[in-house]
């Protein structure tokens, strides 16, 4: 999966699950000002969960979201660790 | 002599009026005059004003009737074309300031219908309007300008306070007290006896609470506890339509002044509610609950009786409460637990499909590679 198509991929699930305008949606866009409430959040985690086939760490402080461009970068990590030989 | 129905009409107002009511920003002719507010759409003349508070009203704003409109903060640009308008800070609020003075309040005729029974011993205030086929109980009193629309029951001994408003079909309870300018939705029931039985013997709840869980004791008679308390509701309270709050077993259940509770909700016996919480459709206050100020109950919350719900506490819809809450915390689910833990749950919840099939998939590799390594073993064995 391409870079393009992950990010197209998770723009499209916040868009869905918290009702926004997919248009306004920059990798430089703070998640903070998306105001999402919490359930919605949850939403968007299972969503990009399952599209991706993976779990996103909850406590894993490595893993923190501050822009859409970190949760992206986030998941490529995710999916580079999965192709990795265990 | 009977005199005609109070006619539900607000008085006309400028626009002028209206903007320093509610402190809002005057745009244009502050001189129009304002009979009614109504959604853009909605507007019969120019003499409404076009509540386009919300941005998806405000494109209605271009066929509007109205000569004046009230928008939110930023968007003044709006009430081009039209002869004004008011510019406020909070909508919602602003609504709520609005709906006050454009006020549709229910008809009501001054003085005793006909067909109302008052017990002479009953006290009634000044401009009290009692309505059809009421009855109202002995030594009941009744605040002045409060209005008691039709089949309102009023037991002997309660205590109505001033300007209050009891919709159709509210029964008050004998010797329950209401304080000042509280509302009660229509079939409301305050003052129902608690839901108090107790057994002869060990009954099976308290067998199943020191078991654990085995019910080794049957309910062979139920006794009643009858209730010989009250209902004490503070100022400016307000109780839904078909909610219920029960009287206390000895003393009062308390629901605090500014508490507004929706409809469907039932508020057990000896609960102690404080000021203005907001308690949603549906929910189940069980007995001896305590709950503090300014709490928020969501839709069709339950909680579980003696239980103490602390100040400014919120609790998600649906959520069963089965343990006390903390003060200025926010709670939800299922058994009900603090959100953040909540939310975690769910999202495990949603992920035990994957995990399962992960699960299996991992399984059938072990098993693989226990198979190989039982080769491997087998082959070693055989070199030796």
């Amino acid at each position: 999966m391409t870079d393009e198509e992950i990010r197209e991929k998770i723009f499209d699930i916040i868009s869905k699950e918290a009702r926004i305008d997919r248009g306004t949606l920059t990798l430089e866009t703070k998640l903070e000002d998306l105001k999402i409430e919490s359930l919605d959040m949850v939403q968007i985690l299972f969503g990009i969960e399952d599209a991706f086939d993976v779990y996103v760490p909850q406590d894993d402080q490595s893993f923190k979201l501050s822009t859409l461009k970190d949760v992206v970068d986030g998941v490529k990590r995710l999916l580079a660790a999965k192709t990795q030989p265990a | 002599m009977r005199l005609a129905m109070t006619a539900a009409v607000a008085p006309a107002r400028t626009l002028n009026e209206i903007a320093a009511s509610l402190g809002a920003q005057l745009v244009g002719d502050g001189s129009v005059l304002v009979r009614r507010v109504a959604h853009p759409a909605m507007a019969e003349d120019a003499e409404t004003l076009a509540l386009a508070m919300e941005e998806s009203s405000e494109s209605a704003l271009a066929r509007t009737k109205a000569a004046v409109a009230a928008v939110a903060e930023g968007r003044a640009t709006a009430l081009a074309g039209l002869k004004g308008g008011i510019v406020v800070k909070r909508p919602r609020y602003a609504l709520a300031q609005l709906l006050q003075l454009f006020d549709r309040p229910p008809r009501t005729a001054p003085g005793i219908h006909a067909s109302a029974v008052v017990d002479p011993t009953a006290k009634l205030g000044a401009e009290v309007s009692v309505g059809a086929l009421c009855y109202v109980g002995p030594g009941a009193r009744i605040g002045a300008r409060t209005r008691l629309l039709p089949h309102v029951t009023i037991g002997a001994e309660a205590e109505v306070g001033d300007d209050c408003l009891l919709h159709s079909g509210v029964q008050l309870g004998e010797r329950c007290v209401l304080g000042r300018r509280v509302i009660i939705q229509p079939n409301a029931v305050i003052g129902a006896d608690g839901f108090g039985y107790v057994t002869p013997e060990k009954g099976s709840i308290e067998s199943a609470i020191e078991t654990g869980g085995r019910i080794e004791a049957k309910n062979l008679a139920l006794a009643r506890v009858n209730s010989i308390g009250n209902v004490v509701i503070g100022d400016d309270a307000e109780v839904g339509a078909n909610s219920c709050v029960d009287r206390g077993t000895l003393g009062p259940t308390r629901i605090g002044s500014g508490t507004k509770i929706d409809n469907l909700v039932q508020i057990a016996h000896n609960c102690t509610i404080g000021e203005n919480c907001l308690i949603a459709g549906m929910c189940g206050v069980s007995g001896s609950v305590k709950i503090g100020d300014r709490v928020t109950l969501a839709g069709r919350v339950g909680i579980a009786d003696h239980l103490t719900i602390g100040d400014d506490s919120i609790v998600i819809a649906g959520s069963g409460v089965w343990h006390s809450i903390p003060p200025h915390e926010v709670w939800g689910g299922y058994p009900a637990v603090p959100w953040s833990e909540s939310q975690s749950f769910y999202l495990h919840v949603r992920r035990l499909p994957r995990m399962l099939r992960d699960i299996t998939e991992l399984r059938k590799r072990l098993a693989e590679l226990e198979k190989q390594l039982a080769g491997v073993d087998a082959s070693r064995g055989g070199r030796r």
